[in-house]
């Protein structure tokens, strides 16, 4: 497509001039006045006869070309034409020094017109002889016709050859063609970027062409690290997107759009808070580091943006923005990256401008979005029924207020609907405005772009402005300097949504429907002590009482320049520089209520946020192809610095409430403690490095990559700062080799293995200095409380010098192959990889007197994994419906294969007893560890018989033991006693695959996606279900409780009500583990063109309209918001919404 | 990191491309990254790092000394809520402690913390510029005396110990061996003589009340010698200490124990605490023994509960030592009893006029204190000047005393021998209300007697388990723990070296017994 898009563009750029000239192009009325530029005397440049130039092409790429001797015979083109890096960048620059055309009219069959008389080769006089099948003598007739694409569009410049002779004429601007055919003739109606159409003209005068895109991935250009390259010489293992997949789902985070579509990369929203804030949880095959960071590197336009360790780096980015996303999945891609690369890489690369008319599109979508799945409460008469049941069993009295069910349900009705208080419908906007253009000596793309989001829940938003320009300018035909530019301000007004005790979605499901949000005379109620018994926070106070408002701004430029000193060696010099500056205002002011937690003190706090990151880059790239052999050699020095600055300040104190500000109309900080948080923090990072590659080529089969990077950082101890990191990748296209031929179904086949190291150097850095703890004070003169004593200052923790970054390994085995004609395309890949010398925390002898853990390089962990992707047109070429359908399935095992000197790590879960996650040797990263359950206990006497769970200080009873109702625990151990040593694992968080299924169906002017994305064998701590059926605190209860075990009613697996829980029901076990596996509908879209005539009518040359719905449909058995949990425990996180938008995009 | 415009990455680039590589880039500094090295530059920073040197005892005086030097001892049981409740004191309790033992684990932490820090100070400071010279010699000095301090409780409580006297490496905490404990104790005496020299001879005011000064130095002096049998020096060191003229003993023995009285004009030494306001740390600077040691659910006979959420009721005397206080020449009880333990059925003195009338102490019996007795001196009653404890949450601020001039008292006592040394135990005694020691006791007497009369001074004060390890028969501790129905094994002399120190540290060799 980029190939295609590109050339059309010049095409279009030429097509008047051209079309005067030619009128009804055939080959018979051409003048011939063939233009031969004057002899290049005043050109330094070295040139050579383009028939040279063509045969050199033929035997490098393996094509013919068609051409006429004559029409060529005095054409020269320079001689670096010959070390064009791929055969369409040759085509282009043939192109541009002849103003000849060539195109693609057959496989491997290329046919060059001479433009200024639009004429092909004349086919009487025409090469290759091979090809001279006379035709046979009949009558010709005019036949005339249209060549159209798949949308209807008409394709200028479309060949129309008649089969067996050299016989050809081209399409006019609007897709018309007339050639003289005799009845019996076959015309071979082509175009490059399409496929092939053979149609017998059997009589007709009229035979109108429709054309379909090709899908032969071997066309296709990515991105690789400090270069590109076509996918065909590509011996690694990189996943590509394209912008407009990215760009047709309504998120702001570019992240979220790429999920699903890309196999090998992992991708989890961890939360649905509007523009992607809640951030997105990246993992390129597999989970790296334990202590470290797990986040892939980002390169944005060449720039490796710096880690901010946030997740939701690229939301500052609009997928409208980009024309590409590749992701560097194996070491041999990603290792060229270094210290950084261990977790892969994905590269960005934003849209340029093209050569040719200028192009103006806007594109603007509004979308409503809704909750799609809340979990259904208790409303007022079952609360009180259950709260009342749970306080009896434990022994307490019942609460007054909810003695009569009956009269609760009087007073109260159903009750209040925490959920109806939190959440509402909220709305998005997007507007984009792309426009792209230029010359031959400078191109631009310009875009502007506003996006609005309200969240689900109330009093949450999300606002982006995003302005870009890249441009492109050729200083001479050596000298070429170019710039991207990305200014974005982003401003969020956020909830606490993700905290692991007072998420509002937590409150929301835990407040009791016998209270009520406010008062009838509009002040704030909420839950009390005495009344209700329930003293969490008030969920709509909490809303609408603390304000938090997060604005960032951020300029990512860069700017660059290359020379290219002798044909084939090219210079390159890149700067850039990436600026964020965040401003975090909160406040929380002091406005009374009846219950829940009031604010009884008015604070403000604020923070500003500095990271800067400036790049200096020099790359040097050489050409050189010597018979059947092609070399390209890379070399290149980089150096890069980032600092993050802090600015904090906080205070209370205030007089009134109308001014939250630091200073708060002036009023004077008069004591110490009104006064908080102030701070500064400042830390910086710098790498310094050397990065080489080689790529080699061989008859164009047989392809071989070394890379090596050289990496200075100084994260590390100065006498560990610089590492190498190698890496070796081999392809090998069988398809091209003539054993092959026979296999007619197999129309591309490569294999390729590669091995290769990379880095990570996020983890802990400058831990090698021997810090000292200012906090170590000493109660001396007479002190009593808090502010007493003197400061001390030790030295508690020891440092370790020898510490280094986390080394990674990869293996990668791959095979791409296109069969059926191209019809069916399938790339899988089969990796293992190693991180070693992980940095994991050791406990230190205590007779070294200090206690703090201390980070050693110990610990290896390997993940092996399955990538596959296959796509392909399900009904044929043919089909007037056109169906293409992409799969990808990702699948990797993770395992923790030594912890080295560390001690197995436990993460507990806040609020719950009993476990949380663990990493251990032998098992996969931070399973789920807790008690197995195995039913509930029906009688005394199987209480009785089983190990001993709880040991009451008294007599045992029901109120205070183990009783009937009560989970039984699995005694792991058998000892008899139910402990923490009977804790297990649990299962993992790590799907067993996830997939994207990704389908275009188009027909006439409708163009219909459906998106499929889902995750299959992930297990979800649901800590929501352990807050809505334990009734601590006399919360609510999920609607399930209903089915509780009560004696008569046994055959549940839900326990008895009992607040005391003196058996622990509540402890984390496998009770709150569910199976989070689901199916999702991500996105259906149906995209209408409008015909021309109307687009005409509007003055517009082209308008589509669409609509989507994102998140239309989810299949799961997960009980609580959203089976999509980052991290794997579920507190409550904000949902993704269902999304219904409509839209509309205008081409000028 | 300043950043100098675009110039900046040219003139690199330029750079680089000429040298090949800069050294320099890649050193980068933070105002986050207070590197040790940088560190040690100013009077300020010296005393800093000495305040951190006496930090150690917070952690010891929560965490191990009473459990060790009361509980396992003949003193005292453990109490609290029955045999389950503390699990690793009750080993201590009944000797069958391991070398996993939590409790024995914090002693040695926090003694070589202290030794480590104190060895930083004495490497450093000598190296600050601009200090006053008379700062210099105290920081040097207290750093001194508190390694000796620390070295003195491992050595006597696990015999031969790994000795170092510069900041030991990582590595080094890895490889070291243990030293015979008679290095250690030459050591613990050239640090405490010299400290002596270099420390202040008068006694310290405002923010430096607590501090360690020559006294302090010389008292703990007397206290090693004592416990190595070098009884000549002892004495004199003692009555170095009582010739000073600084010290005397408080005329109301309470006072040693009230938290507004504290490093009074008998405190030598004391741990100081502060209030932290329910931290429920052993680390954070507040005692926790005002709710550790507080009667669990004691009441006031007004059924008034004494603390507002009860002590935990651990360190419970003993029915023996119970049984030893005297009665006074005038027929009434020790003067120091009801200072020191509770017996159901006191009367406690309203503390404040304005808290109400005075209240009985009613403890029922329970099952960790089946007799109602509790340790009395650290308890702060609630209401009694807020702010020094809350009585709950572990934040008492009432120091603990380590050395007292009774102790130097009672050393000079012990160590002159009866003729020269009875008139020091006799004003121990009579402070208390007790007759004179009979001049009539011989040698051995006398010996039990000075015993008895440190048992009873210093009840809940953690030093009887070393008095009985350093009574001059081997099997003194064994045939008194008989008493409380256990016998340790001789091996128990010395506590066993945490099993997680030799598992990283081979040369670590096990005690025997363990």
């Amino acid at each position: 497509m980029y190939t295609f898009t590109m050339l059309l563009h010049i095409r279009y750029a030429l097509s008047f001039g051209l079309l005067l000239l030619a009128g009804n192009a055939s080959s018979q009325d051409l003048v011939s006045a063939a233009r031969i530029p004057e002899p290049s005397g005043n050109m330094q440049e070295a040139t050579v006869p383009l028939v040279k130039a063509l045969r050199e092409a033929e035997k490098k790429y393996q094509i013919t070309f068609i051409y006429k001797d004559d029409a060529l015979k005095n054409k020269r083109v320079p001689s670096m034409i010959l070390d064009a890096a791929s055969l369409e960048t040759m085509l282009l620059q043939i192109h541009k020094s002849t103003e000849l055309n060539i195109e693609r009219t057959g496989n491997k069959l290329y046919t060059v017109f001479d433009i200024v008389n639009a004429s092909p080769a004349a086919p009487d006089q025409a090469k290759p002889s091979g090809s001279t099948s006379a035709s046979p003598a009949a009558p010709l007739l005019p036949v005339k016709g249209k060549v159209i694409d798949a949308t209807g569009n008409p394709i200028p410049f479309a060949v129309i050859n008649i089969k067996g002779t050299q016989k050809n004429v081209l399409t006019d601007i609007d897709g018309n063609y007339t050639i003289e055919a005799g009845e019996e003739d076959t015309l071979v109606v082509s175009f490059l970027g399409y496929k092939t159409e053979t149609l017998a003209v059997a009589g007709r005068e009229n035979v109108d062409v429709k054309l379909s895109t090709s899908t032969k991935i071997t066309d296709e250009v990515v991105v690789v690290g400090y270069g590109t390259s076509s996918r065909r010489e590509v011996s690694s293992s990189i996943g590509s997107v394209k912008g407009n997949i990215l760009a047709s789902t309504p998120v702001a985070d570019p992240a979220q759009a790429l999920q699903g579509r890309v196999a090998g990369v992992t991708i989890t929203q961890n939360s649905g808070a509007p523009g992607g804030t809640g951030g997105t949880s990246i993992r390129i095959r597999g989970i790296t580091s334990i202590t470290g960071n797990n986040n892939p590197l980002i390169v944005l336009d060449g720039y490796p943006l710096a880690d901010q360790t946030s997740d939701n780096v690229l939301n500052a980015i609009s997928p409208s923005e980009i024309e590409s996303i590749d992701v560097l999945k194996d070491a041999a891609a990603a290792s060229i990256y270094g210290v950084r690369g261990s977790n892969g890489v994905i590269v960005i690369t934003t849209k340029r401008g093209k050569e040719g008319k200028a192009t103006v599109s806007l594109d603007m979508y509004r979308g409503v979005q809704n909750a799609w799945n809340l979990p259904k409460l208790l409303g007022a008469r079952d609360y009180a029924i259950i709260n009342n049941e749970g306080r009896l069993a434990s022994g307490y009295s019942t609460l007054p207020k909810l003695d009569d069910p009956d009269a609760v349900q009087q007073n109260y009705g159903s009750g209040t609907n925490w959920y109806d208080q939190v959440f509402r419908q909220a709305a998005m906007t997007n507007v984009n405005l792309n426009m792209a253009g230029g010359t031959d000596r400078a191109r631009y793309a310009l875009s502007a772009g506003y996006f609005q989001q309200d969240g689900i829940v109330r009093r949450t938003d999300f606002e982006r402005y995003n302005i870009r320009f890249n441009g492109d300018l050729k200083v001479s035909n050596k000298f070429n300097v170019g710039n991207s530019l990305t200014l974005t301000r982003t401003t969020e007004n956020a909830k606490n949504t993700t905290g692991s005790v007072e998420s509002l979605l937590i409150l929301a499901s835990e407040a009791p429907p016998t209270v009520a949000p406010k008062n009838e005379d509009g002040s704030y109620a909420g839950g009390t002590a005495d009344v209700d018994a329930f003293i969490e926070p008030n969920p709509v106070y909490e809303i609408e009482v603390p304000k938090a408002t997060n604005t960032r701004y951020r300029t990512i430029g860069n700017i660059f320049a290359e020379y290219e000193i002798i044909p084939g060696l090219k210079v390159k010099a890149n700067l850039g520089m990436d600026f964020v500056f965040a401003s975090n205002h909160s406040h929380r002011l002091a406005i009374p209520a009846t219950g829940g937690r009031v604010i009884s003190q008015t604070t403000v706090g604020e923070s500003r946020d500095y990271y800067t990151n400036f790049l200096a880059e020099y790359t040097a790239t050489y050409k050189k192809t010597f018979g059947n052999h092609s070399f390209t050699l890379l070399g290149g020095y980089t150096a890069q610095e980032g600092t993050y600055n802090q600015l904090s300040a906080g205070r209370n104190g205030y007089l009134r409430n109308d001014r939250p500000t630091l200073n708060g109309y002036g009023q004077p900080i008069t004591t110490t403690n009104q006064s908080t948080n102030g701070g500064t923090f400042g830390v910086g990072t710098k790498l310094l490095s050397q990065v080489a590659r080689l790529n080699y080529d061989f008859l164009n089969k047989y392809l071989v990559m070394v890379s090596l990077r050289r990496d200075g950082t100084s994260n590390f101890a100065p006498e560990h700062q610089y590492a190498i990191f190698p890496a070796v990748s081999a392809a090998w296209n069988l398809s091209d080799e003539d054993f092959m031929q026979s296999f007619s179904q197999v129309s591309n086949i490569k294999v390729r293995a590669s091995y290769g190291q990379t880095g990570n150097q996020n983890v802990r850095p400058f831990a090698y200095i021997a810090r000292v703890n200012t906090g170590v004070g000493y109660a001396l003169g007479q002190s009593d409380g808090y502010n007493g004593g003197v400061a001390g200052t030790a030295i508690t923790g020891s440092p370790n010098t020898d510490l280094v970054w986390e080394r990674n390994q990869q293996i990668n085995l791959g095979v791409d192959g296109s069969i059926l004609n191209n019809r069916v395309n399938i790339s899988l890949d089969l990796y293992e990889r190693k991180s070693i010398d992980l940095i994991l925390d050791v406990q230190v002898p205590a007779l070294s007197g200090t206690y703090e853990t201390v980070p050693l390089n110990t610990g290896d962990m390997v993940n092996r994994g399955i990538d596959l992707s296959i796509s392909g047109n399900v009904l044929g070429d043919k089909s007037p419906v056109q169906w293409t359908s992409s799969l990808v399935l990702s699948t990797f095992r993770n395992k923790v294969t030594s912890l080295g000197l560390a001690a197995p790590i436990n993460y507990n879960t806040d609020r719950m007893q009993g476990g949380g996650t663990r990493v251990e040797a032998g098992q996969a990263v931070n399973y789920f560890y807790g008690y197995k359950t195995d039913g509930l206990f029906k009688t005394d006497e199987e209480v009785a018989a089983h190990a001993v769970q709880t040991k009451p200080a008294g007599n045992a009873n029901s109120t205070n033991s183990t009783s009937p109702g009560d989970i039984r625990f699995v005694d792991i151990n058998g000892d008899g006693v139910i402990n923490a040593s009977d804790r297990t694992n649990l299962g993992s968080s790590v799907p067993t695959f996830t997939y994207g299924w990704t389908n275009n169906i188009t027909w006439k002017i409708f163009d219909l996606s459906i998106f499929f994305q889902g995750s299959q064998g992930n297990k979800v701590m649901n800590v929501v279900k352990y807050y809505t059926q334990s009734g601590i605190g006399n919360a609510n209860y999920r609607q399930d409780i209903l089915d509780r075990w009560t004696g008569p009613n046994s055959n549940t697996s839900v326990p008895r009500v009992i607040q005391a829980d003196p058996n622990l029901n509540n402890r984390v076990s496998d009770r709150f583990i569910e199976d989070a596996s689901y199916l999702r509908l991500k996105n259906i879209r149906l995209t209408v063109s409008l015909p021309q005539s109307v687009s005409k009518a509007l003055k517009i040359s082209k308008l589509r309209i669409y609509g989507s719905i994102q998140n239309a449909l989810t299949f799961t058995k997960y009980t609580g918001f959203d089976p999509e949990v980052g991290g794997g425990t579920d507190f409550g996180y904000y949902p993704q919404a269902r999304t219904n938008t409509i839209g509309a995009t205008f081409d000028f | 990191m300043k950043f100098r415009g675009l110039l900046f990455p040219i003139s690199l680039a330029a750079l680089l491309a000429v040298s090949g590589c800069s050294k320099d880039y890649l050193n980068v500094t933070s105002n986050e990254l207070t590197s040790a090295d940088e560190y040690f530059s100013s009077q300020s920073d010296a005393i800093a790092l000495t305040n951190a040197v006496y930090v150690p005892l917070t952690g010891m005086y929560n965490g191990c000394m009473w459990q060790i030097g009361d509980v396992m001892a003949d003193d005292t049981q453990k109490g609290g809520g029955g045999p389950n409740d503390g699990v690793e004191l009750r080993q201590l309790e009944d000797f069958s402690f391991g070398s996993t033992n939590p409790l024995i684990m914090v002693l040695w932490t926090q003694c070589y913390q202290g030794i480590q820090r104190a060895n930083v100070v004495i490497q450093k400071v000598p190296g600050i510029p601009d200090m006053d010279a008379n700062i210099r010699d105290r920081c040097i000095g207290e750093a001194t005396t508190l390694r000796a301090y620390y070295y003195f409780q491992l050595v006597r409580s696990f015999g031969d110990v790994p000795l170092f006297t510069d900041p030991i490496t990582l590595s080094g905490s890895a490889s070291i061996s243990r030293s015979p404990a008679s290095k250690v104790y030459e050591q613990i005496v050239k640090d405490l003589k010299a400290a002596a020299v270099l420390l202040p001879d008068t006694r310290y005011t405002a923010g430096d009340v607590g501090r360690l000064n020559k006294w302090a130095a010389k008292g703990l002096l007397a206290s090693v010698y004592l416990t190595i049998h070098d009884k000549e020096n002892a004495a004199k060191e003692a009555k170095d200490v009582i010739g000073s003229g600084l010290y005397s003993l408080n005329t109301n023995y309470k006072d040693n124990f009230d938290v507004l009285k504290e490093n009074g004009p008998e405190s030598l030494f004391e741990a100081q605490f502060k209030n932290n306001y329910e931290n429920y740390s052993d680390y954070t600077g507040e005692s926790k023994l005002d709710c550790f040691f507080a009667p669990r659910g004691a009441l006031w006979d007004d059924n008034s509960s004494m603390t507002p959420s009860n002590g935990y009721g651990f360190n419970i005397p003993t029915p023996e030592v119970a049984a030893l206080w005297e009665k006074n020449s005038g027929g009434g009880e020790d003067k120091r009893r009801f200072s020191t333990m509770w017996i159901p059925g006191d009367i406690i003195k309203s503390a404040l006029p304005t808290a109400g009338p005075n209240k009985k102490y009613t403890q029922k019996p329970l099952e960790g204190s089946p007799n109602g007795f509790n340790i009395s001196k650290y308890f702060i009653e609630f209401g009694y000047n807020n702010g020094q404890s809350t009585n709950w949450g572990w934040s008492s601020a009432q120091n603990v005393p380590i050395l007292r001039y009774s102790e130097i008292l009672l050393i000079a006592a012990e160590a002159s021998g009866k003729a020269d040394g009875i008139q020091y135990a006799n004003q121990v005694r009579d402070r208390a209300g007790l007759a004179p020691l009979s001049l009539g006791l011989n040698d051995n007497d006398y010996l039990e007697a000075i015993y008895k009369e440190r048992r009873l001074e210093f009840l809940g004060e953690m030093h009887r388990w070393w008095d009985l390890l350093r009574h001059p028969d081997e099997n003194y501790f064994i045939t008194q723990m008989q008493k409380q129905n256990v016998t340790p094994k001789k091996t128990n002399r010395f506590l066993p070296i945490p099993q997680s120190e030799i598992d990283k540290n081979s040369h670590l060799k096990q005690n025997d017994g363990y």
